[in-house]
């Protein structure tokens, strides 16, 4: 404790109250002071403060401090005349697409983003594209947001990048390197990765467990299945959930083994000619080995007997079904089933199967019984179907119908889809803002360079209304600016 | 004439007054809206089609920098003046004969700078000068008194808040130090009243506050106690002191009273702060030849824009005259070549952190209130055990290096290496950077 600080507590508490003792006081202050003594505690206490304030002041704090032991700048700036152009994509979020193709330029080009527009870039880019800009990153700036929140895995991926397996220093690597590494390796070696992991696996911390299991569903196999299944008895419950969830997308795995071997017991198939079958289901009771699974109690007040059942119908592959029940998933969802007695269906169930296998034949099956599961199961509807379904919606000028297929449109349109999505997004009789919005916004990056000026004269024909409007004109700024950027990177190449 | 060097977009956008306008500026800096836009010499203008009928009339002088538009917002510069600063700096500006409404702008700013005819063109009689001499002499002892009697007001407070115990009246201390800060404008020393405005937000949940009220008390007293003994105290820390009371010097006497300094100032960086109703901008001038160091300091009132003519990166060749006061910095610029350059070839001798540290003390010995002084660092870049930055020197000396996050992630990035020469403001809690030297260059952070 310094000495304002001691004096402090007598300012808190009031001279009257804790008076200084003059004698007490370090002979150089005393000598400060004067001869004269004060004429009462406060005055002895202000003087003391001034003379105590300055001489903390004269003197900065004092740490023990060790070099930072940065990687010298080994990449040019970006050209100031692309810097400018990347300045200005920050500042509209729909131009973060052309924001992230610019990052791939600019990486390719070894150029690196100086320090004020590279924190803006970092700032505007979605989450997802993150890596670009670490690609644009040289040594310096890689070792300066390692560790850097929400950035170290893109710096990681950056760095194992093309590492080769014998170069790689698995104990000095940070926890994001390592999981990056495993990425890596799965993709060309995935039994080495298991074989890394294996040596000093429990010594590892539980997210880092946790990751290397998710990373292990890049090409997973029956190979894989004894180390997983060891994992589901890992100390942390989260490290058990992700081995849980990786075996049950392993088709033949043990796991979906035992879940059949209950499924079958608790599930009988009656009258199985007629075209309506009759399938009776009991309560699953909860085991030992039920909870090794991964099948869990429901939260939502569900007859827990029943929800197991639930999840064990979500968990086998519909095909499986058949062999298991005697009865596929598009069966299952046709028949007249009971549960204790009581008519239920496995409508919920099979389509988070569907969802789980990518079954296109029972994601059309529940759509056609059902259409209100459109929005549910439109991405695994066949590519005919899906463009079918939305030339209708089109046509029709169905706004509800739009508003469940938008997320499905495809990653690139036709001319003919651009033009028929922009006419469809300027019709304020049919179409409300958001969505209209939403559509105009996707032609940038989505319509065909040749079908732009086209869409560009619809919305320059029609009275648009404000927000539309500014949608419209952005258009035309990716349309400017795209190319003002790449005329720019090409000069700045040569 | 010769063009002028375009600015980086990072200028660009610290035109602008507020990050809304620095956006819509952006947003509007493409060719669609504008018409008739030009440039010459320090001049550029241009036309921007709004939602309005008219196109809206922006004209920049660039030496200034002054910006005029006609349209409606109250915000300076607008957006329209910041995007066609953007489209200049991009190159899509000619040099072109002046358009009609900005060849009318200019030539009412000149007449606008055009010195004024003194008011009372006849010579005073000697006994109207000795009346003049005797009324400002007068005023001066108004203001001497007004103050005297403010600080011993306020010495007098400090006394009884001593004697009692802050803790005693906490909750009202805020309130009776805005109250004080008031009544301190009313004796004409509005530097107390600033930094009695400023220790008003000193609150109790920071677990400090007992200390930094204490140590304020102590500077607090010290002015006073200054002021009433300042008949035994020597010219320089007098003329120190009424500074820190906020007694203004006046730009024109500075430079009648002072001798000028001619060189190549070398601007090395700037800092922004708001105070009080005034927000204000410390620009840091190092001259080349002299190997001087200078303040010059810019105002805008009620929200207005800070503007000033000097970027940090270039130099101008001036004429700067020095405030009284002892170890003053603070400057005056009296002539200046109206085009700046880029800083090439600077390689000023560095301070170690150690020598530094003592530059301060002996600063804060001759001037005990005194903030910061300028500093051209040379050391590493270093960190403690919970990661805060530090500038290590070669002699083992150290500094802490203060500012938020994002200012340590630009000085890494931008410092080529970790052996770095960094200048900025040397203060209490440390150095704050605000510039590296790079290659003979100065990089703003």
């Amino acid at each position: 404790m310094s000495e304002l600080d001691t004096l402090a507590q007598t300012f808190a508490l009031g001279a009257a109250n804790r008076p200084l003792p003059l004698d007490a006081l370090p002979v150089p202050v005393q000598a400060a002071l004067g001869d004269a003594p004060p004429p009462n505690a406060e005055t002895l206490a202000l003087d003391l403060a001034a003379l105590l304030a300055t001489a903390e002041r004269a003197v900065p704090p004092v740490s023990q401090v060790e070099p930072i032991h940065l990687p010298p700048r080994s990449k040019p700036w970006l050209p100031d005349r692309v810097a400018v152009i990347i300045h200005r994509l920050c500042a509209e979020r729909g131009l973060r697409p052309l924001l992230a193709k610019a990052m791939v330029e600019v990486a390719q080009r070894g150029w690196t983003l100086r320090p004020s527009l590279l924190l803006r870039v970092m700032g505007a880019i979605e989450s997802t594209d993150r890596e670009l800009v670490a690609g644009t990153f040289d040594e310096r700036a890689q070792a300066v947001f390692a560790t850097e929140r929400g950035w170290g895995s893109a710096v990681a991926a950056q760095q194992v990048a093309g590492v080769e397996a014998s170069d790689f220093d698995w104990d000095a690597a940070s926890d994001e390197e390592r999981v990056s590494f495993i990425d890596q390796l799965r993709t060309s070696d995935p039994r080495a990765a298991v074989t890394l992991l294996e040596s000093g696996w429990s010594k590892h911390k539980a997210a880092q467990r946790q990751a290397f299991i998710y990373s292990l569903q890049i090409n997973v196999s029956l190979d894989d299945e004894p180390f997983l299944e060891a994992a589901l008895d890992d100390r942390v419950a989260a490290v058990r959930a992700a081995a849980q969830g990786t075996l049950a997308g392993l088709r033949s795995s043990a796991l979906l083994g035992r879940a059949e071997a209950v499924l079958a017991a608790h599930v009988r198939v009656r009258n199985r000619a007629l075209r309506r079958p009759l399938v009776e289901c009991d309560p699953v009771e909860e085991t030992p080995e039920l909870i090794r699974n991964g099948v869990v109690d429901p939260q939502d007040g569900t007859a827990p007997g029943l929800a197991r059942l639930d999840q064990l119908v979500s968990l086998v592959p519909s095909d499986r079904l058949a062999a298991v029940i005697g009865l596929d998933g598009v069966g299952l969802l046709d028949a007249k089933v009971t549960y204790n007695g009581s008519d239920y269906r496995f409508a919920d169930a099979l389509e988070n199967n569907a969802n789980r296998w990518d079954d296109a034949e029972l994601a059309a099956a529940l759509v056609q019984r059902d259409p209100t599961r459109l929005a549910g199961l439109a991405g695994l509807l066949p590519q005919a179907d899906r463009a079918q379904r939305i030339r209708s919606a089109i046509q029709a000028r169905d706004e509800g119908a739009m508003r469940t297929l938008v997320r499905w449109l495809p990653p690139q349109f036709d001319a003919e889809l651009a033009i028929a999505l922009t006419e469809f997004a300027v019709d304020p009789a049919n179409v409300s803002g958001s969505l209209a919005e939403r559509l105009v916004e996707m032609m940038p990056s989505r319509a065909p360079r040749a079908a732009l000026p086209a869409v560009i004269a619809i919305l320059e024909r029609v009275e648009l209304g404000a927000a539309l409007s500014s949608v419209a004109r952005l258009t035309t700024t990716y349309l400017q600016l795209d190319k003002a950027l790449m005329d720019a990177i090409e000069e700045e190449s040569r | 004439m010769t063009p002028v060097e375009r600015w980086s977009a990072e200028r660009v956008g610290a035109a602008a007054p507020d990050s809304q306008v620095a956006l819509a500026a952006e947003k509007l800096a493409i060719p669609q809206p504008w018409s008739q836009v030009g440039t010459s010499g320090n001049l550029l203008w241009g036309l921007c089609q709004g939602s309005g009928k008219s196109p809206y009339q922006v004209q920049i002088d660039l030496a200034g920098p002054a910006y005029k538009c006609s349209c409606p917002s109250r915000k300076f510069p607008c957006k329209h003046a910041v995007a066609l600063l953007h489209l200049w700096s991009q190159g899509h500006v000619k040099e072109t004969g002046l358009a009609e409404f900005a060849a009318e702008w200019a030539a009412g700013r000149a007449a606008r700078d055009q010195p004024k005819p003194a008011k009372d063109a006849a010579p005073r009689t000697p006994e109207q000068q000795a009346d003049a001499a005797a009324n400002a002499e007068a005023r001066a002892q108004q203001r001497e008194r007004r103050i005297g009697e403010g600080l011993t007001e306020l010495d007098r407070w400090l006394a009884d808040v001593t004697r009692e115990g802050l803790a005693k009246h906490s909750a009202q201390r805020p309130k009776r130090l805005q109250a004080l800060a008031a009544r301190m404008v009313d004796a004409q020393a509005p530097g107390v009243a600033t930094r009695l405005s400023a220790l008003a937000e000193v609150r109790d949940a920071n677990p400090n506050w007992p200390v930094l009220v204490t140590a304020e008390f102590g500077a607090l007293r010290l002015l006073a106690r200054a002021w009433a003994n300042r008949a035994e105290l020597d010219a320089e820390l007098v003329e120190t002191l009424r500074q820190h009371l906020g007694i203004t010097v006046r730009a024109d006497d500075v430079i009648a009273d002072e001798p000028g300094v001619t060189d190549d100032w070398v601007v090395v960086g700037l800092r922004d702060s708001d105070e009080e109703r005034v927000s204000v901008r410390r620009v840091w001038l190092f001259g080349r030849s002299s190997g001087r160091w200078a303040l010059v300091l810019f105002f805008a009132a009620g929200g207005a824009t800070l503007t000033s003519n000097l970027y940090p990166g270039t130099q101008v060749h001036a004429t700067l005259h020095f405030h009284p006061g002892r170890g003053q910095l603070r400057a005056v610029i009296a002539h200046r070549d109206e085009q700046a350059s880029p800083v090439t070839g600077f390689a000023p001798t560095a301070e170690s952190p150690s020598t530094a540290r003592l530059r301060w003390r002996d600063a804060v010995a001759q001037d005990p209130w005194l903030d910061s002084i300028p500093v051209l660092v040379a050391g590493e870049l270093a960190a403690d055990a919970a990661a805060k930055p530090a500038i290590r020197g070669a002699e083992g000396g150290m500094l802490p290096l203060v500012g938020n996050r994002d200012a340590w992630l630009i000085l890494q990035l931008t410092a080529e290496r970790d052996d770095v020469v960094v200048a900025g403001e040397l203060g209490p809690t440390g150095l704050l950077p605000v510039s590296v030297l790079s290659d003979g260059a100065v990089v703003p952070l």
